[in-house]
């Protein structure tokens, strides 16, 4: 019965002779690709809206009068198709023959040669040669911004590009303005295009209209080999192929690869335009070794030599708790897992952690709790599942844009979304709804919803709910948060309209001392929401490619490979640097960590590093942590090492090394490797994939996670569930999150977020990405700015706790008032040296 | 003796009938009281597929029909747009209907609303037409103040707003589809058909487009019988139609006829009073710029849609384009051709390519740098005609196929003709 009504659901034609059932709706281009045949067309894509307008895929259908376009033609029950019939090959000549009129022909100094539509269809479809004589119509070429070429002249108006533009990325900076033949694509006024999806304009363009320009000239397509990798540069490793040219050991290009689990067919700008690090010159090859206060290249069996010797002699002289080690959490989950074994096996210590980016104390760690929740292993088809989304603290287009792409999909399909931030982000445009929250004060406001729900609801199941509840005071979060308490209710109501909520908590969430409490009351409040759902629906954004492959690979100090407590727990990044101090850590490894740039105090980390006498940094680059350096070790970097990695929602996924080693430089996990064999360990070198062998084995929810099993397109880790409760704390609200301390010297709260668009890590050596930056600036409320007199391209001194930074003052209503915001991190700007977390508030000088 | 039957001309050059009360004085709004008091939007409906009226834009598509395709018990708003963005080269009827009887459209706007259950009409007038435009918004106003137009229309349930749109000068906008994108505010390019806008149409609800002239001809309907007007012109062309004559006559204007009781050629020297200087007829241009030309020698034709459409071209949007034996007829292919090169949207490739290539083939043909083979391109590239997404392909392919088809020998004598070293003139369009 069941199969018979499918079969009734189904429409029956025939194309070119081959009969097709397909679902009532499918167009003819779709219903011909399920039988092989494939229709020429530019205009169509599948993720885009239908135009049909480039004639090209025009079919006849038996008893039409006329062609039809198949793009935009569902197909009808008892059809007879035909795609390659006399009348259907004269119409796709023509149109070819019309599409060549004016193009300039210029395949052989066009990137798209190679990979063009219009070569591919004109060698199949078009005739050799073109009977037009005249002269060729040509447009001026405007410069569109760092990124990309526009060659007017070689477009053919199938308006992918523009429609890409307002319907997938949301912002319509791409246009077709005049008409007829003087029709071309352009953007407002011949401004740079800003949206940072605009990149895939350039797959998407069949033809060479739009190319990159960080590629352009440097090869030809068929010169490259792709290999199957995962982007490194947030949390959602957006899947990609790396292409490269061996001769000249060069990263050319990166594109989307499909995965639906991920990033459909998309990524941004910064993943496709940044792989110049790669090729740099700039990268160190060679160990260094501090004499005299200057490096000094040595060979790497003495570096290794120099390493070993001195922490085992520091291990022996002290103990091994006078270790430490730092790890950045970009690396592969085969590297960051060698790490700790080997710090934990070799050193036996536990002082690691990869926490680089917050004040961390060893037990505080919301991702801990979320996971002992039994949250966050959300992948993204259970967030696209969800009618109502409600982010706090959260900046998709900053930290994870590539989800901002998904939710911003949900949201035109009619998804609700609720933003609760500190400062307004670009998403904020098509929420449902937003609040501005005083910085720090998301706990306060999740507690306040709850109160509201469960007031709507009129019944406290638990005991522990109830006595939480009976210890709030609204008016002190209303005052705390600086929200109306009718608004915060307003929020409550809004969200009980609805049972299938998830929540997406930013990174900014991680830095208060209570984050663990803000995940707990989170879940609270889910399940007060939505109806039996396991695992919660929670997803934490974090803020580095691979954090979450940290901690389930056991980069902490108090937990193991899989959450694994550790019987001798170890100390935090915030305790390791002030084990340096105070001269308690006598020797450090800072294994591509740069601290001076992503921890919050930089002055400490200064402090730290010169106190300690032995810091051992590996890394692609110098920075100004390898400053102290007493050995530096030069790594390879993603383009040339196998490994896994695992985003934000527990997905491990493969991403296979493009471009051999560059001479000189080791791999993590041959460095990792060498130690422990120079340790005595008994280590062998092996391929990487044994190592992801071996995680399949010591972390309990990769169980079965093999090299192979892995695959191409990843596979999501297990549900660590709630067998770590020792890492749920009860339900308290901190007295912190209620508690604001600031003083008359200092009156503005001091708020940092992540850029897309800064200058932070390897993006200096990436030209393009240097072009494309936006300066460092201090964001002010027009309200705080009329008050101290300021005006727009003037600068404003911001002091602190910790110094004081001059920087050019963007006047912006998306700043609360009463708060200075600094987004993003600068090579040549200490924004981590104004004010320490424990005191963020500034004052402002003119 | 062929002479004109006065039905929508009727009150023509009388300004008395710009306000409500000339307007009625002389009988208007008769029909609209008739209908709200007496009628059923069915009745309405049913008297207008009586009278056999067909579109008068150019496409000649029965009126009551086109009417029956909105979706039975939709939801949705229904809406009507009068298409007053007339701008095929050589008709100019519409205007005198908006500036010398604008309550005439209105209360046509007002019964077809009423047949079609439909509350809001636009009227998407030619942006050049600022006179017209005026006078409208004029008229609009004085109805709303005599309750003809707003809610409950003479004290019953019918509702009815009319809101005039001005175009911004793109011919295209008189295409329906490119009609509703400009209404909208979106770019003014056709879209796809289907859905068609009786189905999905302004703002993806049921939509009726229908020329000025053809609604101008429902209040007559109502007053005096669908069976009336079927009764004037043939079984296929019923009723009257305006029809503006141009070019090479001594009387140019806008006159009305009973299709059917005179040969084209007897309208071209009787009513629009023959030719200047009694010279002859080399072309006639039957239905505005984009019909196929009848050469002087096939004008003894009944002027009736089906006749004219017999000898391959059409009665259209009934304006008819006289030139004499001193015309030259490369040049007027070229700047038709032209016109439509100009009017392109530009979204489709055969119309935004083809159009300009025509333009060049044309150029050098009578710049006399035509080559052997022109001729035949030109029309291969014809072939094309029916690859577009909307018919200004189709307009610009017809008149360059009816020019070089019936006038073959002048272009070839021109290509013959041709000096090897003419000047090329470059074209430096950047747009």
């Amino acid at each position: 019965m069941g199969k018979q009504s499918k079969t009734e659901n189904r429409v029956h034609a025939t194309i070119d002779g081959i009969p097709v059932a397909v679902a009532p709706g499918t167009t003819i281009i779709e219903a011909a690709k399920q039988v092989g045949i494939d229709i020429p067309h530019y205009c169509y894509d599948r993720d885009l809206s239908i135009v049909a307008s480039c004639r090209l895929c025009l079919v006849e259908i038996e008893k039409v009068p006329k062609l039809q376009p198949a793009c935009s033609t569902p197909i009808m029950e008892g059809q007879t198709v035909f795609t390659k019939n006399d009348a259907v090959l004269e119409a796709r000549r023509m149109q070819m023959e019309f599409l060549l009129v004016q193009h300039p022909l210029d395949c052989p100094v066009c990137d798209q040669g190679g990979e063009c539509k219009l070569q591919d269809y004109s060698m199949v479809h078009g005739c050799d040669a073109s009977r037009f004589r005249f002269p060729k119509r040509t447009f001026p070429k405007p410069d569109i911004g760092p990124f990309i070429d526009l060659e007017r002249n070689r477009c053919i108006l199938c308006t992918r590009c523009v429609r890409f533009m307002e319907e997938v990325a949301g912002e319509a900076e791409l246009a077709v303005i005049n008409r007829g033949n003087g029709a071309h694509i352009a953007t407002f006024e011949d401004q740079p295009l800003k949206n940072e999806f605009a990149g895939n304009t350039i797959d998407l363009c069949p033809v060479g209209a739009l190319t990159s320009k960080i590629t352009r000239f440097r090869t030809r397509v068929w010169e490259l080999k792709s290999s199957k990798s995962v982007c490194t540069l947030c949390p959602v490793g957006c899947n990609v192929f790396q292409q490269y040219r061996n001769r000249t050991h060069e990263v050319l290009r990166i594109v989307p690869r499909e995965n639906d689990a991920v990033n459909h067919r998309w990524i941004c700008d910064m993943g496709r335009f940044g792989f110049d690090p790669f090729n740099s010159s700039e990268r160190e090859r060679v160990p260094l070794l501090k004499k005299d206060n200057e490096f000094e290249r040595i060979s790497w069996s003495n570096a290794i030599e120099t390493t070993i010797t001195t922490f085992k002699d520091t291990v022996q002289s002290y103990s091994p708790h006078a270790v430490a080690g730092l790890i950045g959490p970009r690396h592969s989950n085969e590297t960051l897992f060698l790490f700790q074994q080997w710090f934990r096996e070799a050193v036996g210590s536990s002082n690691i952690d990869h926490r680089l980016d917050r004040v961390t104390s060893a037990q505080d760690d919301a991702y801990c709790t979320s996971l002992a929740l039994g949250a966050v292993n959300q992948p993204l088809s259970e967030i696209q599942r969800a009618s109502t989304i409600l982010m706090i603290g959260a900046d998709l287009p900053n930290e994870a844009p590539i989800l901002h792409l998904a939710v911003r999909k949900q949201v035109a399909e009619g998804t609700r979304l609720f933003s609760a931030n500190a400062y307004q982000t670009r998403l904020d445009s098509v929420c449902t709804d937003t609040l501005t929250y005083a910085p720090g004060s998301e706990t306060a406001l999740l507690a306040g919803l709850i109160y509201y729900v469960t007031r709507e609801q009129g019944v406290v199941v638990s005991e522990e709910l109830k006595s939480f509840i009976n210890k709030i005071r609204i008016t002190r979060i209303a005052e705390r948060t600086g929200i109306d308490k009718k608004k915060i209710q307003e929020w409550a109501q809004l969200l009980l309209e609805d049972e299938h909520i998830t929540v997406l908590l930013g990174s900014s969430i991680l830095s208060s001392g209570w984050s663990s409490q803000t995940v707990r009351i989170t879940a609270e409040l889910l399940s007060l929401l939505n109806e039996n759902e396991h695992p919660l629906p929670i997803s934490v954004l974090l803020p580095y490619a691979n954090s979450r492959g940290a901690m389930d690979m056991g980069c902490l100090p108090h937990r193991g490979p899989g959450f694994e407590p550790v019987e001798d727990a170890g100390r935090s990044t915030t305790e390791i640097l002030q084990g340096c101090m105070d001269g308690s850590i006598k020797a450090l490894f800072l294994f591509d960590a740069d601290v001076m740039e992503d921890y919050p105090d930089q002055s400490m980390v200064e402090k730290a590093l010169a106190s300690v006498p032995f810091v051992v940094c590996a890394g692609s680059y110098l920075t100004k942590t390898t400053d102290y350096a007493s050995v530096f070790l030069p790594l390879s970097m993603v383009s040339e090492e196998d490994g896994t990695y695992t985003n934000f929602s527990g997905r491990v996924q493969r991403s296979l090394k493009a471009l051999p080693q560059l001479d000189g430089s080791l791999s993590g996990c041959q460095l990792l490797l060498a130690l422990g064999e120079r340790w005595g360990l008994g280590w062998k070198q092996v391929h990487v994939s044994q190592i992801t062998n071996m995680i399949a084995q010591a972390v309990s929810h990769y169980a079965g996670l093999t090299w192979e099993h892995i695959g191409h397109e990843g596979q999501s880790s297990q549900n660590v569930a709630k067998k770590y409760v020792d890492a749920i704390p009860g339900l308290i609200l901190p007295e912190d999150a209620l508690d604001e301390d600031p003083s008359d010297d200092f009156p503005y709260r001091w708020v940092r977020g992540p850029f897309l668009f800064d200058l932070s890590g390897n993006k200096p050596y990436a030209k393009a990405l240097v072009e494309r930056s936006e300066p460092c600036t201090v964001r002010i409320h027009p309200f705080d700015a009329n008050e101290l007199g300021v005006k727009e391209n003037s600068s404003l001194t911001l002091k602190g706790d910790l110094g004081d930074v001059k920087l050019p003052v963007e006047i912006t209503s998306a700043t609360a008032q009463g708060c200075v915001t600094v987004l993003g991190k600068y090579k040549d700007i200490a924004v981590n040296r104004i004010a320490s977390p424990e005191r963020p508030w500034v004052k402002i000088n003119r | 003796m062929v002479s004109e039957t006065r039905v929508l001309l009727e009150r023509i050059g009388n300004p008395e009938v710009l306000t409500v009360e000339g307007y009625i004085k002389k009988g208007g709004y008769k029909s609209l009281q008739k209908v709200l008091t007496t009628m059923s939007p069915q009745e309405v409906v049913n008297e207008v597929k009586k009278s056999g009226l067909r579109g008068r834009g150019g496409a000649g598509f029965p009126t009551a029909l086109k009417w029956s395709f909105i979706p039975k018990n939709t939801d949705k708003p229904i809406y009507l747009c009068c298409n007053a963005d007339e701008s095929e080269p050589g008709t100019c009827k519409d205007r005198v209907l908006i500036e010398q009887d604008p309550h005439l459209l209105l209360e046509g706007i007002l019964l077809s609303c009423f047949a079609i259950h439909s509350h809001q009409a636009y009227i998407y007038i030619r942006g050049e037409f600022h006179r017209g435009a005026e006078i409208l918004l004029m008229a609009i106003e004085d109805a709303r103040r005599h309750g003809w137009v707003g809610d409950n229309i003479q004290g019953t349930d019918f509702c009815c707003n009319i809101e005039v749109y001005r175009g911004a000068g793109a011919y295209i906008c008189g295409e329906e589809t490119g009609l509703l994108n400009s209404l909208e505010g979106e770019r003014g390019q056709p879209r796809n058909k289907p859905p068609f806008p009786a189905v999905a149409g302004l703002y993806d609800c049921p939509t009726i487009i229908n020329n000025v002239e053809t609604l101008a001809a429902v209040p007559s309907i109502i007053e005096k019988g669908g069976e009336w007007y079927s009764q004037l012109g043939t079984e296929k062309s019923s009723g009257t139609k305006l029809l503006c004559i141009s070019g090479h006559v001594n009387k140019p204007g806008v006159y009305e006829v009973e299709l059917g009781k005179m040969s084209l050629r007897e309208f071209i020297n009787t009513v629009g009073g023959g030719v200047p200087g009694g010279k002859s007829i080399k072309a006639v241009i039957p239905g505005g710029s984009s019909m196929p030309v009848l050469r002087g020698d096939e004008l003894d034709v009944n002027l009736t849609f089906e006749d004219i459409q017999e000898k391959g071209s059409s009665l259209g949007s009934g304006a008819i384009i006289v030139m004499d034996e001193t015309t030259d007829i490369v040049e007027a292919a070229l700047i038709i051709a032209k016109f439509y090169a100009h009017e392109s949207c530009g979204q489709c490739t055969p119309c935004r390519e083809g159009t300009r290539w025509f333009v060049q083939i044309l150029e050098a043909i009578h710049e006399g740098r035509g080559k052997p083979g022109d001729v035949e391109l030109l029309l291969e590239i014809c072939k094309s005609e029916y690859t577009s997404i909307c018919p200004l392909w189709v307009a610009a392919v017809w008149p360059v196929r009816g020019f070089v088809t019936k006038f073959k020998e002048e272009f070839e004598e021109k290509i013959r003709n041709a000096k090897p070293n003419a000047e090329i003139s470059v074209i430096q369009e950047t747009a």
